[in-house]
């Protein structure tokens, strides 16, 4: 088989980088902020064309695994209460604090699952009664559930509401950093989010002299980010880098954040393994209250418990690898989940499992 | 709280829990000499002509939506069936066709149903000679369902279920993948997506066959149907001493189907396919099955590729060789897969 040109340029860049670190004598944890990048970095093999001294930890970008557990709850009480739950299909298998799932009221159309948020206009014909989307997310989906709902207000669709736990990225990153704890001195900065927020909503980060790189997914355009925060680290200037120019702006998609801020309003979130962190989930605007399930059906505030033996709450915050959890891959695995990283399919714990395996 | 002990979805799309519900729950019970691998047919002497073996399948088709881009349901069930007998060394012979219909379907889509399945009855050769009616009320069934049981002829006399496979064979796919899934799903969901997409059902029996031709030297042969080429891949190293490696790059598909599987975040490993085998060849006729395939007439094969080798590192397990020089582990189906595709 000919060695094609992106296998080419990918072995120059696995070269310098590994000239690169031979340079820099400390142990550099890079955080991948992203769940898509989470998956792509292992699917792509990265971990092992990196030296031994550049870690790949998995940050909280996961929007299944960071969302409470009785987020969950509070939709199957719904469901009991006689409405809809339309929802990503991620959302299908994530136990309750009790250990259900929605999955198993997909049988009795109780649960549907949409590709998109728009699949609830068509749904609405269909299903008689209330219907609740499961509003997931973070910068990347917000904006097109936002304009579903907008879309929703516009036709007076009733009885159509969006359970929101929203969470956005910029605070969580500030949460990372103001933890001692935490190894992580460099970011892997999303994608897809960045897209829509620009490169400008990390200026902050510049201040706290942590090297980060906004990246693409594509295996030669991860490599590529790695090696400039690599370059970041040997010249001793740490900043923030836009190596995903082809789609992210400095000032991000102006029509989306639009539509974002015209229906939601910044919340202090609370996200699992976290806790409360200020100014990092949306909620709806208080104007649109008659569309906002929380309100509406006066569901429970959200709060944080974890399954017993369960690892995610630190798995999230980058402090320990999947496989370190004593449940991985035995007690917990893709097919009878314990928490939210196995289900998840950005999830940290799926990703490990599936790429490399329970031996990893 | 788990839900075992009730069937989910997962049970059915060809991955871990079908394994197990075969294993744990059926075969159990069902054990006996021509029923001893779980091969997709089974061969046994026939009764008539000593020294001739036949070979049984059988195949329940509940596809939703039961007309889709590419063939409909009634293609789907002849060609599946008769795949499952190519691919066991059988040339297929004989049909029966169990019918179960929802009160409320259409008979005009039922009728144009089974005009198709009969065109693709005379395109395979193969003689529908018994079968059976049921109507269920409303609400019960999924519009129409479909069941065959396929008999055929053993043309080629070894096994082909893997126990010949060794260290240093090549891997061969027969045509691009994943289109069938793909298919399936846009027009299932209504997806703008992957709307010029076809699905790539196809009979694979003439291809097989040319393989046959290069006698011991092929070792396996499987359709990539349900669990895709990752779930066949895995039942090919499973409890074995020997690894299969493969280039992520040598794969083939579609331009328009791997980018509606990428937006999709779909796997296109086990993505159902309805018209691609996986073979496995001694490395030196690896190149000469190629080319058979790809100048067969049918057109069937006209993308089929070396995807991969037998090698003896990660033994038991399938490892991807990624386009940029990495690795990674490719796993047996384990999440629901798109539910009912074939
Ligand atoms: S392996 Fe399972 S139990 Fe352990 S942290 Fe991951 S999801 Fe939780």
């Amino acid at each position: 088989m000919p060695m094609s040109e992106s296998r080419n340029r990918a072995k120059l860049l696995a070269h310098k980088i590994r000239e690169m670190a031979a340079h820099i004598d400390q142990e550099i944890n890079i955080m991948e902020v992203c769940g898509t990048h989470t998956v792509a970095l292992r699917r792509e093999g990265i971990h092992g064309i990196l030296p031994p001294t550049i870690n790949l930890v998995s940050g909280p970008g996961c929007p299944v695994c960071v969302t409470p557990a009785n987020y969950i709850d509070n939709a199957l009480e719904l469901i009991k209460d006689g409405a809809v739950i339309a929802t990503f299909g991620d959302m299908l298998k994530v136990p309750s604090s009790t250990g259900e799932n929605l999955a198993a009221f997909m049988g009795q159309g109780k649960v549907r699952t949409v590709y998109s948020p728009f699949d609830i206009i068509r749904l609405r014909d269909e299903i008689q009664g209330p219907l609740v989307f499961l509003g997931i997310g973070f910068e990347t989906t917000i904006p097109t559930i936002a304009a579903t709902f907008k879309e929703v207000l516009a036709r007076k669709l009733s009885q159509t509401y969006l359970y929101t736990a929203f969470k956005t990225v910029p605070n969580a990153l500030r949460a990372l950093l103001a933890d001692k704890e935490s190894r992580v001195n460099a970011f892997l900065l999303p994608g897809h989010v960045s897209v829509v927020i620009g490169e400008r909503a990390y200026d902050f980060l510049k201040s706290y002299k942590v090297p980060s790189v906004i990246s693409g997914f594509k295996g030669e355009e991860m490599l590529t980010a790695i090696a400039a925060i690599l370059k970041q680290f040997n010249d001793k200037a740490p900043t923030v880098e836009n190596r995903y120019h082809q789609v992210v702006s400095r000032e991000g998609n102006p029509k989306a954040l639009a539509v974002m801020d015209e229906l939601l309003c910044p919340e202090d979130a609370l996200w699992r393994g976290f806790g409360l962190i200020k100014e990092s989930g949306l909620k709806l605007r208080k104007k649109w209250a008659a569309i906002d399930a929380a309100r509406v059906f006066g569901l429970s505030p959200l709060k944080n418990s974890e399954p017993p033996g369960c690892c995610c709450a630190q798995v999230v915050q980058g402090k320990i690898k999947p496989n370190h959890c004593p449940l991985f891959g035995r007690g917990c695995t893709p097919e009878d989940p314990v928490g939210p990283c196995m289900v998840s399919s950005e999830g940290s714990c799926a990703a490990y499992f599936k790429y490399l395996g329970v031996e990893a | 709280m788990k839900d075992k002990k009730t069937i989910r979805l997962e049970h059915g799309s060809g991955g871990v829990l079908t394994r197990q519900l075969i294993e744990e729950i059926i075969y159990p019970y069902l054990k006996n000499d021509s029923y001893s691998e779980l091969d997709d047919a089974s061969l046994f002497p026939s009764p008539a002509a000593p020294g001739e073996k036949l070979a049984f399948t059988t195949d329940s088709y509940v596809v939703d939506p039961p007309i889709f881009r590419g063939g409909n349901i009634g293609k789907l069930a002849v060609f599946g069936t008769a795949n499952d007998l190519a691919v066991s060394g059988a040339e297929p012979l004989y049909m029966s066709l169990g019918v179960i219909l929802e009160q409320g379907f259409s008979i005009d889509d039922f009728e144009s149903i089974i005009k198709t399945l009969a065109q693709s009855a005379r395109e395979a050769n193969v003689k529908v000679i018994t079968g059976d009616t049921k109507v269920v009320p409303a609400g019960k069934g999924g519009g129409v369902f479909l069941n065959t049981a396929g008999i055929g002829r053993q043309v080629f006399p070894h096994s082909l279920g893997g126990s010949r496979v060794q260290i240093g064979d090549k891997v061969i796919l027969s045509n691009h993948i994943g289109a069938h899934g793909v298919a399936i799903l846009s027009q299932r969901e209504g997806l703008e997506l992957g709307t010029t997409i076809q699905s790539d059902c196809a009979f694979l029996y003439p291809l097989c066959r040319e393989l046959y031709s290069l006698g011991l030297d092929l070792r396996f042969l499987r359709d990539a149907t349900r669990g895709g080429i990752a779930a066949v891949l895995n039942e090919v190293v499973e409890k074995r001493d020997f690894a299969i490696e493969i280039d992520e790059e040598a794969i083939p598909v579609l331009e328009d189907v791997k980018s509606t599987i990428e937006l999709l975040g779909l796997n296109l490993y086990e993505i159902a396919n309805e018209g691609a085998f996986i073979a496995i060849m001694a490395a030196d006729k690896a190149e000469e099955a190629v080319v058979r395939l790809k100048k067969h007439p049918s057109g069937s094969g006209s993308m089929a590729a070396i995807i991969g080798k037998v090698t003896q590192n990660h033994c038991s397990r399938v490892v991807v060789n990624t386009a940029i020089g990495g690795q990674r582990l490719l796993d047996f189906p384990r999440g629901l897969l798109l539910p009912r595709i074939c």
